[in-house]
């Protein structure tokens, strides 16, 4: 393989990752079901920092914390194109997305899914702290640190698995793995405002293309955090989502000039950290007694996330116009959450999105 | 001239009894202490204090028995030679975010208008009507093609004596 950088995608988003690897390190997934049991994992890393960057960004004004509202809502719509593109990838290789199990969402606290659980990802309300986790969330992988399925310390060293994976057993399988019904695919007609382009998947290539892009909106593509000579700042350049947290928590803006490894230096934006609904942090049903207002109007908020989960589930396992169903249930939940927000728990607290599973 | 005290802890029962939607609905429209504020600067202090008073009475004397807490709404809240119109005033209000005319006020004053552009949004007859505000909480592109989310129209109703 050569080693030039591919050229920026149209959108100029910044993209330069190194050609693929060489065949080595394929020997982590044992099998073609252990593949798809990872990229189900991957469905439940992206799904899981959800709940945790909507639970922050409802917390604040959109119109006096402008700036970090727009910051977490552009990651957080990015998270659920992510999601898709790896439903995407499972149904090309013959799997089944599976999102309404009660198992699926994690319980938070959480560690990131199969993660070297080195942080907990929380639901609480927008303040240093929780844009610091949000920095781990997205803290970009060392250009040379090895595929690692389990106990990843970077979710970019989870892809560059899934990736290894992938090419692996297309490449030994007759016929080729990618061989999954074309009609499961979720395609950009069904998939609108969320993120970037949703790209089917059909081949290798376009798998790659997918957790490229996975990866690429994330952290970056590996080589340019510790490449001090690497310009790819810029106001009309989309850049991943560390960098995008990295300003709030700096409270400046990136210049072209800054490089990837140093805080921003550009001009300052207006981040008011005290602003924020004063949410009790990973709030639970169980916090309530059963039949309570708070308990209901909780239980309400799971019961309309377990429909919009269900929605997006049948979508991605034969359904996908039902994708645009989903997207009212998206709307009628944050409306739910921001109701929640408003209820006081009497010690100067607020209630919250449990985001917790519930049968229905 | 100040009210003789606090009653942000009666304003939120009375409301609940008038709109037909529980306390806990009302407060996650997070409107509870404009519209307290509304009522407290729009009518004098001893309005504001006899309304209370009375409404008190009303909620114990109905102990919770709906039919007998309406009727005394009725009967002791409602006529509009009463405290200014104040009980239908805030009926007014939390459905539609707006103050309604004065009713003794000169016709200049008498105007009707938007307590906040937030109120405009939270109106609870939108929620009544399970629809959303024109101009805000857009429910999602095609939405309109099928049945509205959630609970049928007359679900706040009929929850309202569990809830308080």
């Amino acid at each position: 393989m050569s080693q030039h950088y591919q050229a920026p995608a149209p959108r100029r988003r910044q993209q330069l990752f190194r050609p693929d690897e060489p065949l080595h390190g394929c020997g982590l997934i044992t099998s073609l079901d252990s593949l798809r049991s990872h990229l189900q994992t991957a469905i439940e890393i992206e799904h899981s920092t959800i709940p945790t960057y909507l639970t922050t960004l409802y917390t604040i004004n959109p119109i006096t914390n402008a700036f970090a509202y727009q910051t977490i809502q552009s990651v957080v719509m990015e998270e659920m194109l992510h999601m898709t593109l790896a439903a995407n990838i499972m149904n090309a290789i013959g799997g089944h997305p599976a999102v309404n199990t009660n198992d699926f969402i994690p319980e938070y606290p959480t560690y990131l899914p199969h993660s070297d659980d080195a942080f907990l990802v929380p639901l609480q309300k927008f303040c240093k702290d929780t844009v610091d986790v949000f920095l781990k969330i997205e803290k970009p992988a060392h250009k040379f640190v090895p595929p690692e399925f389990n106990n990843y310390k970077t979710i970019g060293q989870f892809y560059k698995a899934v990736k290894y994976g992938l090419r692996y057993w297309d490449h030994v399988t007759p016929g080729g793995i990618f061989t999954g019904d074309k009609s499961l695919q979720v395609t950009c007609e069904q998939y609108y405002g969320g993120g970037g382009k949703l790209t089917a998947v059909y081949s290798l290539s376009d798998a790659v293309l997918a957790i490229n892009e996975i990866v690429g909106q994330g952290e970056g593509m590996d080589g340019t955090i510790e490449d001090p000579d690497q310009v790819f700042f810029g106001e009309d350049v989309e850049y991943a989502h560390y960098y995008k947290f990295n300003e709030i928590r700096h409270e400046r803006r990136y210049r072209p000039e800054d490089t990837a490894n140093c805080p921003p230096t550009g001009r300052r934006v207006h981040v008011d950290w005290d602003a924020a609904i004063n949410m009790h942090p990973n709030p639970k049903m169980k916090d309530y007694p059963v039949g309570s207002p708070l308990y209901n109007k909780t239980l309400d908020f799971n019961q309309s996330y377990m429909r919009l989960l269900t929605c997006i589930h049948d979508a991605f396992n034969g359904q996908p116009d039902l994708l645009m169903k989903a997207v009212p249930l998206m709307y009628d939940l944050k409306y739910k959450a921001l109701d929640l927000l408003n209820l006081p728990l009497g010690n100067g607290e607020m209630a919250g999105p449990s985001f917790e599973y519930v049968a229905i | 001239m100040t009210t003789s005290r606090n009653y942000t802890d009666l304003f939120l029962p009375i409301s609940a009894w008038l709109t037909g939607f529980d306390t806990t609905e009302l407060q996650a429209t997070g409107m509870t202490a404009t519209y307290y504020a509304t009522i407290t600067t729009k009518n004098t202090a001893s309005c504001i204090d006899d309304f209370f008073a009375q409404a008190e009475l009303v909620l114990q004397e109905g102990g919770g028995d709906e039919d007998k807490t309406n009727s005394l709404i009725a009967s002791q809240l409602f006529p509009t030679s009463c405290y200014n119109n104040l009980a239908q005033n805030i009926i007014t209000m939390w459905y539609t975010g707006e103050w309604a005319p004065d009713v003794n006020a000169a016709p200049s004053l008498a105007e009707a208008h938007n307590i906040s552009p937030n109120a405009y949004v939270q109106g609870l007859m939108w929620t009544a009507a399970s629809t959303h505000p024109p101009g805000a909480k857009q429910p999602g592109y095609g939405s309109w093609a099928d049945p509205p989310i959630g609970p049928p129209v007359d679900a706040p109703l009929t929850s309202i004596s569990n809830a308080r």
